[in-house]
């Protein structure tokens, strides 16, 4: 039985007085918690610029969120944290490996902090339960690594905005690639059991089948899975290739299952970028070479702004340059950009909401870069393939699709009035 | 066993600071504070719940996250696919946690003591796996979001994070006095004649079995209710919220509080809602901390800070 | 057919992978009743520790060698500094692993950063034999010789030698055997350390096969759960049983029913738990 000490009835009084003296504790703890929790909120007037950053600390993607605050913080301190006269303050929280998480340190930064700004978020499931919140407290939040469809498209609202990229733009690309270059007609997708595999396999099967392919089975894994060797074993063997979305650790394993399992002989791999993100390549060695990848990035891009970014990144933040610290970089780039526009005026929401959509970037490290009118960038697509040059792994860029909107060659405003490509959309005609 | 009048008085003036504490303070505290207290009641009706079976029955319940999470992915359902208003998130939030307790509660119950842990903690695996794979009912890894605030018909909206603390505050109200009421009642203290002598009370001719499947039950149903409660305060209800660390942590907030004495686990559920959000503004190894308090809290303070209190007592009191 | 068999294959080394965390898992609940919520941290530091010394040396069993000294060391030093004189107090005792095993994810993200990583494996482990259609890798086929080694070696262990007696005399009744003269600490010292050990081995193991990274250790407890509670807490030959339907029926569930994953890996849990809830092998 459980075992928690003996009991006697002498110990009731003892109970009573200790009740009065647990109860004094506690008032005195709640007392000095607020006393503490106090002084840390500042009544923001015409103080600092408080941008908050959420990325995950802990958990299976610690490292990305790391990557994802040394970029943010390298461009800041390029500007000596200061733009158009006033201090910039960041404030940094832990996203966490759950979404509840990510939630509540979005109200500590939106209520508490009183953020002039969020950036960041990582997991796209984060991400969609942190807008609504963003919303809510009239926090503009400018997404700079997560995905997450619809909050660009039918479930926007003038508070986010997004300067990543989102699953479909990804995926319809990777279905013209397919399609045309490499000549595929029958596909088998499989991806990870959320939001970001479900609009990324979407959008890939849409523009597949539209071309006249066919995707003949979809597979979704869990995001938690350990041993791959049942799914590739169950993948349809009469196809021409795979698109699969699987990120983080779980994208090395497959991909080694994939390769041992012999398939990668026979078939070409087209995933989303994130798959062989730039900190996964070492650990993924000679199985990764030869995968295809769509994205709006690679360390390996050769415009001159990018080879000046490289440089610094090995300079300042002493590691490989990834996608998580590009992208925050790009994305604090255009936050200072807008905050000059609107000569530090981060206070007047609705002109800084606006500069912040108004700006174009025509030289970033990754391309040319806007915003659509539903608050999502608009820029190039990369196709990319993994390579080995002398003892290091990169995603040399083999094609490029240039200025690719969220909405591929859809007229918008058609797109929108089917649903979000979710698991069972588009539906599955050719599965067998 | 009768009640000792002249130490009641003690208690009641102690109750009345705590409760003008906690009605008056909020509107004059931070928001972020606020929310975290409300974070804490939510979690201290749970850990209150779990007492009942921890510390009142000598219960080692282990899985009891599993019912906090049906009863909040009910509501979230409700909620969402069908626009439910609170009464019936409510009603149907403690139906589906007590019914699911009511459904499981036999498999533990024919174990005892470490099995009997094993066994509820893999039930709360259940849970969580079929929040997890279900994904048509409970949107798997997305979980279900942008849960709204009930709709009370009152003046005060909800979605103001002040007026949604004091809707908690009187569940919070409510449900301690139910839970006060319901260990000072015969059934209570058979429960503890239980805990402390199970072979003396089935020789006074006690149903045991019976006894600790209705306490069982209704920590679910409780614990359903603040689910309830948690899907409306944190817009979002995932599977993680039934597994093994939140599993772990409503333990933690009970014995850290003090286990048998309800306000030790409110306690609890207020000092390890705090810990984790505050240290976390301090240093990045805040795991680390918790792992301490997990550790300390074992080794030297099994009782929790009740325990330590009356120890506290005792050696003033003298022999 | 050649479905069938890759998935048998398949299912069979992930069994064995198992089976390296759900036997150290039986072991030590079987011996000390404690349910040690940190053996997925064991699991996980034997993976980095392994992973550090092929990164040093280059030697993929020395790797084994230090993993297993390393974490069956701390597996020892837990019990002797934490557990030790809790015995039959469950709840104190999960509490402290619980706290143990965040303390060591925390310590491994410090130590080892937050990407994942992937031992070097020697090339002829990294190959696949080829037969007709099929293709096994070798790593798989070690991993099913190292697990059913270390099986046949602990069984053996257990069953046929005097340390082995002593320690199921103090499994059965600890008083008893401590008032015959076997010293029941020093019993359970060693075998929590060897529980510990065998999960250290098992993440090197699992390092090479599928990597490592923070977060690990609380995604496979599940997995050591339900093969416990299948095969029966406290029983070796229950964990290879185990281990055997777990890995058997996920795989087979997973390309047969991919939409309902976890639930075919919690559904026979759930019989058993109602039909015989120790275990298919489990005593009392």
């Amino acid at each position: 039985m459980v075992s928690l000490g003996k009991w006697s009835l002498a110990k009731k009084r003892r109970e009573h007085k200790a009740g009065i003296l647990g109860v004094t504790f506690f008032t005195v703890f709640l007392c000095l918690v607020i006393g503490g929790l106090g002084t840390m909120a500042q009544g923001a007037e015409k103080g600092p610029i408080k941008i908050g950053f959420i990325s995950p600390h802990t958990g299976n993607f610690a490292q990305m969120g790391l990557d994802m605050v040394d970029g943010f913080k390298m461009y800041l301190d390029e500007i000596n944290y200061t733009v158009a006269g006033r201090k910039v303050e960041l404030i940094v929280e832990d996203e966490g490996e759950i979404p509840a998480t990510a939630v509540t340190k979005m109200r500590k930064l939106a209520t508490h902090d009183k953020v002039h700004l969020v950036a960041g978020v990582f997991l796209t499931a984060a991400v969609y339960a942190v807008a609504p919140v963003a919303v809510e407290a009239q926090t503009p939040l400018i997404i700079t690594l997560s995905a997450g469809d619809d909050l660009t498209q039918r479930k926007r609202s003038k508070y986010v905005m997004r300067v990543s990229f989102t699953g479909a733009q990804l995926g319809h690309v990777a279905a013209d690639y397919c399609y045309k270059k490499l000549g595929w007609r029958k596909a088998v997708t499989l991806g990870m059991d959320y939001g970001w595999g479900h609009e990324n396999v979407g959008a890939f099967q849409r523009t597949f089948e539209e071309m006249g392919g066919k995707v003949i089975q979809k597979v979704w894994t869990p995001m938690v899975t350990a041993d791959y060797g049942p799914y590739a074993a169950s993948l349809k063997r009469d196809a021409d290739g795979i698109f699969e979305v699987v990120t983080g650790a779980a994208s090395i394993r497959l991909l080694k299952t994939l390769r041992s399992s012999g398939l990668m002989n026979k078939w070409k791999v087209m995933a989303p970028g994130t798959a062989t993100d730039e900190s996964l390549l070492p650990a993924l060695a000679d199985d990764g070479v030869g995968v295809y990848t769509v994205f709006n990035y690679s360390a390996a891009l050769k415009n001159p702004e990018n080879i000046k970014f490289n440089e610094k990144v090995l300079k300042v933040i002493k590691r490989a340059p990834t996608l998580g610290m590009a992208h925050s970089y790009t994305g604090a780039d255009w936050i200072i950009r807008a905050i000059q526009a609107v000569k530090g005026d981060v206070e007047n929401k609705d002109k800084f909401i606006e500069a912040v959509r108004a700006i174009e970037i025509p030289n970033s490290l990754r391309g040319p870069l806007k915003l659509d009118k539903y608050g999502q960038v608009v820029q190039n697509i990369y196709i990319r393939q993994v390579e080995k040059v002398g003892k290091a792994y990169q995603n040399t860029v083999v094609e490029t699709y240039p200025m690719a909107s969220q909405f591929w060659t859809y007229d918008p405003e058609t797109f929108l009035k089917s649903p979000v490509y979710s698991r069972d959309y588009p539906p599955c005609k050719f599965c067998q | 066993m009768t009640e000792r009048r002249p130490s009641r008085g003690w208690m009641l003036p102690g109750l009345g600071i705590l409760l003008a504490v906690l009605i008056l303070l909020p509107p004059i505290l931070p928001t972020y504070v606020t929310i975290l207290i409300t974070q804490s009641l939510i979690f201290a009706i749970v850990a209150m719940s779990l007492d009942i079976l921890i510390g009142y029955t000598g219960l080692g319940a282990l899985g009891h996250a599993a019912f906090f999470a049906i009863g909040a992915y009910t509501t979230a359902i409700l909620v969402t696919k069908h626009q439910a208003p609170l009464s019936s998130t409510l009603l149907w939030s403690i139906v589906s946690a007590a019914g699911s307790s009511a459904a499981v509660a036999f498999l533990p119950l024919r174990a005892s003591g470490i099995y009997f842990l094993m066994i509820t903690l893999a039930i709360s695996m259940c849970v969580w796996g079929l929040a997890y794979r279900w994904v048509s009912l409970t949107g798997g890894d997305n979980g279900i979001t942008g849960i709204p605030r009930p709709d009370l018909g009152l003046p005060w909206a909800m979605n103001d994070a002040v007026y949604f603390y004091y809707l908690i505050l009187v569940f919070f109200l409510i449900c301690t006095v139910l839970l006060f009421l319901l260990i000072r009642s015969p059934f209570g203290k058979t429960l503890v004649g239980i805990r402390d002598s199970e072979t003396r009370m089935k020789v006074l001719g006690y149903n045991i079995w019976l006894h600790k499947y209705l306490a069982f039950v209704i920590a679910g149903a409780f614990a359903g209710l603040a689910g309830c409660l948690y899907a409306y305060y944190n817009s979002f209800v995932g599977p993680n919220d039934a597994n093994l660390g939140i599993c772990m942590e409503l333990l933690l907030m009970v014995i850290l509080g003090g286990p048998g004495t309800l306000f030790g686990a409110g306690l609890g559920a207020f000092i390890i809602t705090f810990l984790k959000n505050m240290v976390s503004v301090y240093t990045e190894r805040w795991l680390m901390v918790m792992a301490v308090v997990y550790i300390l809290t074992a080794l030297y303070a099994p009782d929790g800070i009740m325990g330590l209190l009356k120890k506290f007592q005792k050696r003033r009191q003298g022999p | 057919m050649e479905f069938w068999v890759n998935q048998a294959f398949n299912g069979i080394s992930y069994a064995a992978l198992l089976f390296l965390l759900g036997g150290g898992f039986t072991l030590i609940f079987g011996v000390m009743k404690i349910v040690n919520i940190a053996h997925g941290s064991f699991y996980l530091m034997g993976g980095y520790v392994g992973y550090t010394v092929v990164l040093l040396t280059g030697n993929f069993y020395l790797a084994f060698l230090v993993a297993c000294c390393v974490i069956g060391g701390l597996g020892m030093g837990m019990e002797r500094l934490f557990l030790r004189g809790l015995s039959g107090q469950d709840l104190r005792q999960m509490l402290i692993t619980m706290g143990i095993a965040l303390f060591l994810q925390d310590l491994s993200l410090v130590i080892w950063g937050g990407n994942p990583l992937n031992l070097a494996i020697p090339s002829y482990l990294s190959q696949s034999i080829q037969w007709g259609n099929f293709y096994f890798p070798v790593l798989r086929i070690f991993m099913i010789g190292a697990a059913a080694a270390l099986f046949v070696v602990l069984w053996w262990f257990q069953e046929k030698t005097k340390v082995g007696a002593m320690v199921r005399a103090a499994v059965d009744n600890a008083e008893m055997s401590e008032g015959l003269g076997i010293n029941v600490p020093l019993v359970t010292l060693g075998v929590f350390g060897l529980g510990a050990l065998l999960a250290g081995f098992g993440g090197v193991v699992g390092c090479a096969f599928m990597g490592i990274y923070p977060g690990l250790d609380f995604e496979l407890l599940p997995y050591a759960f339900v093969v416990v509670i299948i095969g029966g807490m406290g029983s070796l030959p229950g964990a290879l049983v185990g281990s055997l339907v777990v890995g058997l029926i996920d795989n087979f569930g997973k390309a047969l029913f991919p939409e309902l994953s976890y639930f075919t890996l919690f559904a026979p849990m759930a019989v058993v738990l109602a039909v015989r809830p120790t275990g298919l092998f489990g005593k009392g």
